[in-house]
């Protein structure tokens, strides 16, 4: 039977999956602590790149509340902004998961038997109802697990045993050590230990990707693998406003994901405020994570997003109309300040010459059309001048070098 | 060397045989106990000896018949003994030097100059000693400001003092690092138990200066005292039984200028001896209590590549700290040759903290937020012991001594906050709050570098002016002010400060030596050869308990508790905080709770919170368990010297001492069991043997009338701290980041100490000395990294430090050098006429060079905790009725702490340190202090005594790099104190 799931891209078809009608859907969940999207693309991490070279992702996820893993955790937890769960801090005060429960509650309303675990190493995290300092509940987990301040590799080594059990259907895996080495030394691609750290978790997730194809059924089993950071990071810190703590990255993979990079621009500034609607319907953001989890999960008669009792925020990546812009072509491919008042910066791995472009409405149609200003070669970025155009959603073409690249930009005077 | 040995022995065998002549033997006191130093000579010949620390002496090898034995000191009269000739042995007992009439008269009372007396006193030990060593007496050390004996000893040469807020706590001498130093109370090591040092170095800060009779600083070594003392040694002799009737008590009261608050302290001593002359005993007990309190800053560094800002804490701390010491001494003198002797000492200090923290976090932890930190912590030292011992002389020149001595150091935290002095949950309470923000404050760059703004910044930093890569950005070192922004209120609890948790961190740490036992047997027949020799044996048994205790706010009950609900109060800044920087924070410090509000803050919240007790589930659980541990060890020493008068102006003092330690230490490994979700623990124990040999010369060459060279090559050691050896999981530091493993492997470290000193006595008052020392210093212990992540168990340590740096562990540094200069000056005008000849100084300056070779830096270092400079001035004017002294104290920055961070290679896997330079190790600021005191003699028996202290105010100055940048300044202000004392 075919997939239900279709793309429609401005590049590209998608690859689409062939899926047994039967195989159990799981989902794995693994959350890095403050990793910063350019540290990830510079660092040598082959196992999230193998992840991600077959699955669907974005460097373009937008934060949009407060860059602390309290509030953030709970965002991409829950389904629901920070207005809803209220968490805002890191005690935890306020909390609403009796509303806006975490998505293992939310999918045992449909699945009783689910098996959720999580193994964590901060212990805020940990479920109020284990004694042990945590401040989440109505979380729907069976097992709580914080290994504390015992290190990555207990994470790796827990889960393994967890792999083992058949049952197993919901699994969160949250590694902080390499928020921890940002604090440290840096956030930064410069910082050493900072890559080292982010290199070390890679091969965390390498065993423990290992563990998962071990598995007895894993042949009669789907998995939704999610990998997602909570927040960037700059200098030793994070929580504040700028583009390297809001601007996060994940990736979705498994059997029933197509292969496909999903950009979008920034639907609105710091803490919901200004936030353009028709933007945050298309643009991947933190509130997606439970929500894409939840589809999965689940069949039809329980839709996460139209589920009015559970009025989530987010959006499911796997639904059909959800759009992705460009095929993973291999290029990294950037631009900048995006909203920005018309001036923008595209960044390309290489540039041959001058960019052809053209731009497009939200009607599709097109608007302006030229060849961008003079690129500086040795950076590999080219300069368009948007100017004069009116404030709104647009689409931008560029070709270079044979090769054809999408983005949506938002233009705000 | 065993035959040199065997040649003494044959040596001191013939003189023994040759030496059938007449010996005189006694003790000379004055009337308030021994006196060492009194030169002893017979007349119309040459033969001359002094008295002992203990005020004994032995002449022997006279010939003549009937003879005048003359006894002087300065300061006393001179006083003779006729005795009739006879041959054999005489003891004449006990004779008494009455104090000199200097001929000042005032309402017809004798004044002596006990200033000239003590330092006179003082100069006579040091001169005499076979070792190089420095003495202060009681009466010297009661002169000075010095509440403690810490303070007391840095006014010797070479000696410089750790601090804690503004009083004396750890020795050093000649800078070499305190924990090499050895300190002793009447000859024997004491244990140690501090709240934050894991070194064998004492708290000095425990022991109040009046019950020390004598205070002797060795540099050099002789093979009779303990030998793991590659710095020096102090000897602490506790006051000795009087000979007549005394009684002394002070009481004085002052101010605390920071805490504007008072001080005050008392003292008394009572000693009598029975008409048979038969019994003596002494008693004495002295308290000091006094409000202190220190304006703090400090800064926190968060990265190793950069010195970004990551926390401003301001600091208001106010205590009261209660000193008390007692101590007991008894004599039973059934006769010449038998001598017993009990004595017991005890002290302790409890310590009431108050701190009221302010922290801006810019990027510590998890966010940026304002952390508001009402700590209080009694901190809880008692020492106590005594010794139970025989002197018997066979015959006047052989002397048998047998000791036993029992002693017991512990520090744990009073009753803060539960009222039950035995609650275990009792510790460093902290009580905090926070609140999460913006700062407005930082500097944005952009990927080249260039200023930008917030949204499109690279890097985000805080820094301090001179390390701002833009012009103009930064806060001066003396003015931080941090700005922020509330954050939009989401919920209501955003712009107020909440509680995120309370917590104690307890602390139980003992240790005991049940049993120490010596044997020392001397034979001092001839003039020319002495021999002594002895065994030591000594146990040991100490533990140190640490945890955790957290009270968290119940997840049942989601409001927050809001900080303003609790009445906080403006906090009061006893005239200002920082303004020794012009009060850069004035009308910006946040309010604080009343002290009953914290203490009872948990009780009062009942159900609101919930109590996390310390066990595997606490945060932190392995930095905790890899900082307890327990551990015994028993030492057995034997040596044997010989003091040879070669001639009447050379003389050396050689012999050998062996030490076998026997140490087991035993802490717990880890272990996590992830099938069944649980973690457990391990017992861990390891153990060794090792043997120090320690071959020891001293000589002395007297050059001229008043002046005399000495020269020492010793060998000398330093036994790992036990924390340093111990298995089991690591100490876990997650301020710096660090996780360090004890090595069950450590091997002490061993010195060659080669030292050289010239010594000149002026007028009898005044001493002149000119010294150097060589140290070549192998083993020293250190920290390095370690690439191995097995625990000393081979039970997998499975935590690594973030970023591939894996572990520090113990480590021996291959060898250090350590190279210096002394010079001491001591002098009384009294050749000037008029009150001028009442006016004298006191000098010492001492200049240290070190190298280190570790293996992580390419560069040898200095030595850590090695100042280079170190002087001492005082002046004073010592007239019969009044004295004023005025004494400075003089310290260079020194290198405290290397920092070795270290980066993995991806290629190798090895640990590349960082930094080679010094940019980012840790410093001690330059220290100059100043005190002053005087005392008036208005009648007989009453004196009126002032001091102050800190004159200067010098803040305490911890910096990385450059003094411009520093992380800890600390001001104490000035005290001072006025008092009373009455001698009977």
């Amino acid at each position: 039977m075919k997939s239900p799931l279709f793309f429609l891209s401005l590049a590209a078809a998608l690859f689409s999956a062939q899926l047994e009608a039967q195989n159990e859907k799981k989902v794995m969940f693994i959350g890095i602590d403050g990793l910063r999207y350019d540290a990830l693309v510079e660092a040598n991490t082959p196992i999230i790149d193998s992840l991600k070279n077959v699955g669907l992702y974005t460097n373009d996820s937008w934060h949009l509340g407060i860059t602390m893993s309290g509030p953030s955790w709970s965002s991409m937890l829950t389904g629901v902004w920070e207005n809803k769960h209220l968490v805002t801090n890191n005690s935890y005060t306020n909390a609403n998961y009796t509303n806006y429960p975490y998505f293992p509650k939310r999918a045992k309303e449909c699945r009783p038997d689910l098996k959720c675990v999580q193994i964590i190493t901060w212990n805020p995290m940990d479920d109020a109802s284990n004694g042990t300092g945590g401040y989440v509940y109505n979380s729907g987990w069976d097992y709580s697990l914080d290994v504390g301040t015992h290190g990555q590799g207990l994470v790796t080594s827990a889960a393994l045993t967890q792999m083992l059990d058949a049952e197993l259907d919901v699994l969160f895996l949250h590694y902080d050590e390499v928020d921890v080495a940002g604090h440290a030394n840096g956030f930064s691609p410069t910082v050493p230990t900072y890559m080292n750290a982010i290199e070390g978790v890679d091969q965390e997730i390498g065993q423990v990707m290992n563990g998962l194809r071990s598995r007895s059924n894993y042949a009669n089993e789907d998995w939704l693998i999610l990998l997602t950071t909570d927040h960037g990071g700059i200098g030793l810190g994070h929580g504040g406003n700028t583009n390297n703590e809001r601007h996060i990255w994940w990736i979705a993979s498994g059997p029933s994901v197509p292969n496909a990079e999903i950009t979008g621009p920034d639907p609105g500034s710091y803490q919901l405020t200004g936030v353009n609607p028709v933007t945050l319907d298309n643009t991947p953001v933190l509130t997606d994570i439970a929500v894409t989890a939840l589809d999965h999960l689940l069949d039809d008669n329980c839709n996460p997003e139209t589920n009015a009792t559970w009025n989530l925020d987010g959006k499911s990546w796997l639904d059909e109309g959800a759009y992705v812009e460009d095929k993973k072509d291999g290029f990294r491919f950037e631009v900048y300040p995006n909203p920005s008042q018309g001036k923008f910066t595209a960044v390309f791995e290489s540039v041959k010459q001058d960019a052809a472009y053209s731009v497009y409405d939200q009607a599709g149609k097109m608007v302006m059309m030229g060849r961008a200003s003079s690129p500086l070669m040795e950076n590999n970025r080219i300069f368009f001048d948007l100017t004069g155009l009116e404030k709104g959603l647009y689409t931008i073409q560029i070709q270079n070098d044979g090769k054809s690249f999408s983005r949506r930009l938002i233009i705000n005077q | 060397m065993k035959k040199t040995i065997l040649y003494l022995f044959i040596l001191i065998s013939a003189l023994n045989i040759s030496a059938q002549t007449t010996v005189i033997s006694g003790i000379v006191n004055d009337k308030v106990g021994p006196l060492p130093g009194v030169a002893v000579s017979v007349q119309n010949t040459t033969k001359g000896i002094t008295t002992n620390v203990e005020g004994r002496f032995q002449l022997s090898g006279l010939t003549i018949s009937d003879s005048l034995i003359q006894f002087s000191m300065i300061g006393y009269e001179i006083k003779t003994v006729s005795i009739k000739g006879r041959s054999g042995q005489l003891n004449l007992g006990v004779i008494i030097l009455e104090e000199k009439k200097n001929g000042y008269q005032l309402d017809g009372v004798d004044i002596v100059a006990e200033m000239a007396e003590g330092e006179a006193k003082a100069i006579d030990m040091t001169r005499l000693s076979p070792r190089q060593m420095n003495v202060i007496s009681a009466s010297t050390a009661m002169k000075l400001p010095d509440r403690n004996v810490a303070e007391a000893v840095q006014r010797i040469p070479g000696v410089v003092l750790e601090r804690d807020q503004g009083e004396g706590r750890f020795i050093s001498f000649r800078g070499t690092p305190s924990d090499w130093s050895s300190a002793t109370v009447n000859g024997d090591r004491l244990p140690a138990a501090d709240e934050e040092s894991r070194t064998r170095a004492i708290n000095f800060d425990i022991l109040p200066t009046n019950l020390v009779e004598y205070t002797a600083v060795s540099k050099t070594l002789t093979p009779d005292i303990e030998g793991d003392a590659i710095g020096g040694s102090a000897n602490f002799l506790t006051r000795f039984p009087v000979s007549e009737r005394t009684l002394q008590f002070s009481l004085g009261g002052g101010m605390n200028f920071q805490a504007q608050a008072p001080v005050g302290n008392g003292s008394f001593l009572y000693g009598d001896i029975s008409k048979s002359k038969k019994w003596s005993f002494v008693t004495g007990a002295s308290f000091y209590s006094r409000n202190w309190a220190t304006d703090n800053y400090q800064i926190f560094y968060g990265g190793n590549l950069n010195h970004a800002l990551t926390r401003l804490e301001l600091r208001d701390y106010k205590g009261v700290r209660n000193t008390l010491g007692s101590n007991f001494a008894v004599q039973f003198k059934p006769s010449e040759k038998w001598r017993f002797h009990v004595k017991a000492i005890q002290g302790g200090m409890d310590d009431n903290e108050w701190n009221r923290k302010i922290m801006y976090n810019w990027s510590t932890g998890v966010g940026q937020s304002i952390k508001l930190q009402n700590i209080h912590n009694i901190l809880s030292n008692r020492f106590y012991g005594g010794e139970a011992g025989i002197q018997f002389n066979p015959k006047t020149h052989k002397t048998l001594q047998f000791k036993i001595a029992s002693y017991q150091n512990e520090f744990r935290y009073g009753a803060v906050p539960f009222k039950g002095k035995k609650d275990a949950r009792n510790g460093y309470y902290v009580l905090e709050f926070e609140k999460a923000l913006q700062f407005t404050d930082f500097l944005y760059l952009d990927e080249n570098g260039q200023q930008t703004d917030e949204l499109n910044a690279y890097e985000r930093f805080k820094f301090l002016d001179i390390d701002s890569p833009v012009e103009g950005y930064g806060d001066p070192y003396t003015n931080i002010q941090p700005t922020y922004k509330n954050n939009v209120p989401v919920s209501p609890s955003d712009t107020m400060f909440i509680f995120t948790r309370a917590y104690t961190e307890t602390n139980q740490t003992r240790e005991r030596d049940p049993i120490v036992l010596q044997l020392d047997w001397s034979d001092k027949r001839a003039k020319m050869v002495n021999y002594k020799t002895g065994l030591k044996f000594r146990n040991k048994e100490g533990f140190r308990n640490v945890g955790l205790e957290v009270w968290e706010r119940n997840p049942a009950f989601p409001k927050p508790l809001i900080y303003n609900n609790y009445n906080p109060q403006t906090l009061d800044e006893n005239g200002g905080f920082l303004e020794e920087l012009g009060t850069p924070y004035s009308g910006k410090m946040f309010p604080f709770f009343d002290k009953d509000v914290v203490d009872n803050f948990i009780e009062d919240r009942g159900d609101t919170l919930v109590y996390r007790p310390f066990g595997v589930n606490t945060p932190y659980y392995n930095q905790f368990i890899g900082s307890s541990y327990a551990y015994t060890e028993n030492v057995l020493a034997g040596y044997f010297m010989t003091d040879v008068f070669l001639t009447p102006s050379f003389s050396f003092n050689v012999g050998i001492r062996s030490e076998l330690t026997q140490v087991e230490v035993r802490a717990d490994s880890v272990v996590e069991d992830l099938v069944n979700f649980t973690r457990y623990l391990v017992p861990t124990s390891s153990g060794r043997n090792y043997w120090a040999i320690l071959p020891m010369l001293n000589f002395k060459i007297k050059s001229g009338k008043n002046s005399q060279f000495r020269g020492a090559i010793t060998r000398s050691f330093r036994r790992p701290n036990f924390n340093e050896m111990k298995p089991g999981t690591a100490a876990i530091d997650y301020t710096n980041f660090d996780v360090v493993f004890g090595n069950t492997l450590l091997r002490p470290s061993f010195a060659w100490n080669a030292d050289v000193m010239f010594e000149k006595y002026i007028n009898q008052n005044g001493l002149i000395s000119l010294g150097g020392f060589y140290k070549y210093v192998t083993d020293h212990i250190y920290t390095a990294f370690e690439s191995s992540s097995a625990d000393n168990n081979g039970i997998s340590n499975e935590f690594q430090i973030p970023g591939g740096v894996i572990a520090k562990k113990y480590q021996n540094a291959p060898y250090a050098n350590i190279a210096g200069l002394e010079a001491n000056l001591s002098f009384k005008f009294n050749f000037l006429p008029g009150n001028w000849k009442h006016f004298g100084l006191t000098a010492n300056y001492s200049y240290t060079w070190s190298e280190l070779k570790i293996e992580s830096r390419d560069k040898l270092q200095a030595l850590p905790r090695q100042s280079p400079n170190v002087a001492n001035l005082a002046v004073f004017y010592d007239a019969p009725k009044f004295t004023i002294r005025f004494a400075g104290n003089y310290k260079d920055p020194f290198l405290y702490e290397l920092n070795l961070y270290a980066v993995e290679d991806p290629k190798t896997g090895k640990p590349i340190v960082v930094h080679q330079d010094n940019s980012y190790d840790m410093y001690v600021g330059r220290m100059f202090s100043l005190d002053a005191s005087a005392t008036w003699s208005f009648s007989k028996r009453f004196s009126l005594t002032a001091e102050a202290n800190n004159l200067t105010n010098t803040p305490y100055v911890v910096y990385r790099g450059r003094p411009e940048r520093p992380v800890k300044t600390e001001y104490y202000s000035i005290r001072a104190l006025i008092g009373l004392r009455f001698t009977l």
